[in-house]
């Protein structure tokens, strides 16, 4: 590390500025290695990209993997929607971007909605190639019936990884943006009742375009829609989570059935109010 | 709360009865959780525990945070570096009334059921010798633990600055969406 820290900073003093720097003459296997430990070092990578450009290039897609735009109550200007998007595709950043994450205030009234997508903000979302990870807070996915695909559509072959915050639309609709992405290994959701529209035949006939295999972990926290994993069991034939993490949900059994033959891992919270409430039958159970 | 369940007492005696997972290996909670349920915890793993029927040998994970090893995520002299040393320096009272407490509830586990306990430290990537070291001396300063059948495992998870802070609520970092400071 300190030879790594001696060639950033220039060499010894004998170094002679005409001299090529030592560091181009480093294989590119040998770069990828160094680069490989300073992955969770950002100002070191950071230092290591304003080298040259072969070290540039070893970097950059470590350096610009997570996008967020932060419409928070405290959100700072720079990061308002769409700006940090903005300036990545500015700069041709947008396809080494595997994460995004699109916070609203959790409190905030404020929905994703299709107005957050005008042509020129699609095009953007459009250059997002290699998105893996996708998380978006209020998405209103009522709003974005029946054209959701073309907006989100185009994550479909990358997208392993959904989280949404409080999504608002019917089960069939959210079931119906979840199956757009036919790769998806991991959900996670925070999910309330949903007190939109009734549920109308044309909601009623909503298949989703595909069953994802969602194979990997199952996140709930603040889960008050049971109805939306009964449909996910009809729709998708079945639930195959291996790893659940679980608080505050008012359907563990209903999962915990779904996947008895598939999870392997699941975590739980001695704060959760259903675990005393859990406790407390159980204790009734043992008195009667 | 509006609690919601069809056939609703037997079904919410049933909430967390794991006997029909038969290929359960894991079960996973957390430290602050435990410290935080107070009372609640010990009864609430254990009756959990009991109701486990997976014939493999039962990993039970215990995550602990920065927070819960005496340490911060961030500090004002680490800023905009959220690897943080200075605080990993300060002397942790590895035998503070919590975690007492915790292994307390262990022991209580281990007596309703058989597990192989795994300490997890989900820290930093930079600061995870610094927190396994920090967990063994918990383990030592809190009595140790002997009286389990298997040998415990102190593990890390490796972590991401980005990836932390908001996992609570969906997905990753909120703090600072770090590769802006990139542009």
């Amino acid at each position: 590390m300190a030879g790594i820290k001696r060639l950033l900073g220039g060499g010894t003093s004998k170094t002679s500025v005409t001299r090529s720097s030592p560091i181009a003459k480093l294989a590119r296997e040998l770069v990828e290695l160094i680069v490989s430990h300073l992955i969770y070092d950002t100002p070191t990578l950071l230092a290591c990209s304003l080298t040259c450009y072969s070290w540039y290039i070893a970097t950059v897609s470590h350096l610009h993997h997570t996008l967020t735009t932060d419409n928070g109550r405290r959100a700072v200007k720079k990061y308002l929607w769409p700006t940090p998007l903005q300036k990545s595709y500015e700069l041709g950043l947008l396809p080494f971007v595997t994460r995004l994450r699109i916070r609203l205030d959790y409190y905030c009234r404020v929905k994703f909605t299709p107005e957050w997508l005008d042509r020129r903000t699609l095009r953007y979302f459009s250059a997002l190639t290699n998105l893996q990870e996708l998380g978006i807070d209020n998405l209103r996915v009522s709003k974005f019936m029946p054209t959701i695909r073309q907006c989100f559509g185009h994550f479909s072959p990358t997208l392993r990884f959904l989280a949404l915050s409080k999504p608002k639309g019917s089960c069939r609709q959210i079931l119906y943006f979840i199956g757009l992405f036919p790769n998806l290994q991991d959900l996670k959701l925070h999910c309330y009742p949903f007190r939109g529209t009734r549920k109308s035949t044309a909601d009623a006939a909503l298949v989703p375009l595909s069953i994802p295999p969602l194979r990997g972990r199952l996140m709930l926290t603040d889960f008050e829609r049971p109805s939306l994993v009964r449909d996910m069991i009809t729709l998708f034939g079945g639930l195959r989570f291996r790893h659940m993490d679980l608080f505050m949900v008012n359907c563990v059994r209903l999962l915990l059935d779904a996947c008895a033959e598939t999870l392997e891992t699941l975590r739980l919270y001695p704060t959760d109010p259903y675990g005393e409430e859990f406790l407390s039958r159980s204790e009734d159970n043992v008195l009667r | 709360m509006n609690i919601m369940f069809a056939g609703d007492d037997q079904d919410s005696l049933q909430y967390f009865n794991l006997s029909q997972n038969r290929s359960l290996r894991t079960l996973e909670t957390t430290a602050e959780s435990i410290t935080a349920a107070r009372s609640t915890a010990s009864n609430f793993l254990t009756t959990v525990l009991s109701t486990v029927t997976s014939p493999v040998l039962l990993d039970v994970v215990i995550v602990y945070g920065d927070f819960d090893l005496d340490a911060s995520p961030s500090c004002s002299n680490c800023r905009p570096d959220p690897v943080c040393f200075c605080c990993w320096r300060s002397q942790a009272v590895v035998d503070a009334p919590r975690y007492k407490w915790q292994f307390g509830v262990f022991r209580e586990m281990h007596e309703a059921r058989d597990f192989r306990l795994v300490l997890c430290a989900d820290v930093f990537e930079y600061t995870v010798d610094h927190a396994i070291r920090r967990l063994k001396r918990i383990v030592k300063a809190n009595g140790g633990l002997g009286y389990l059948l298997h040998k415990p495992l102190i593990i890390s998870e490796r972590r991401a600055p980005r990836t932390r802070i908001s996992d609570s609520i969906t997905g990753w970092s909120g703090k600072s969406p770090n590769t802006a400071s990139a542009l």
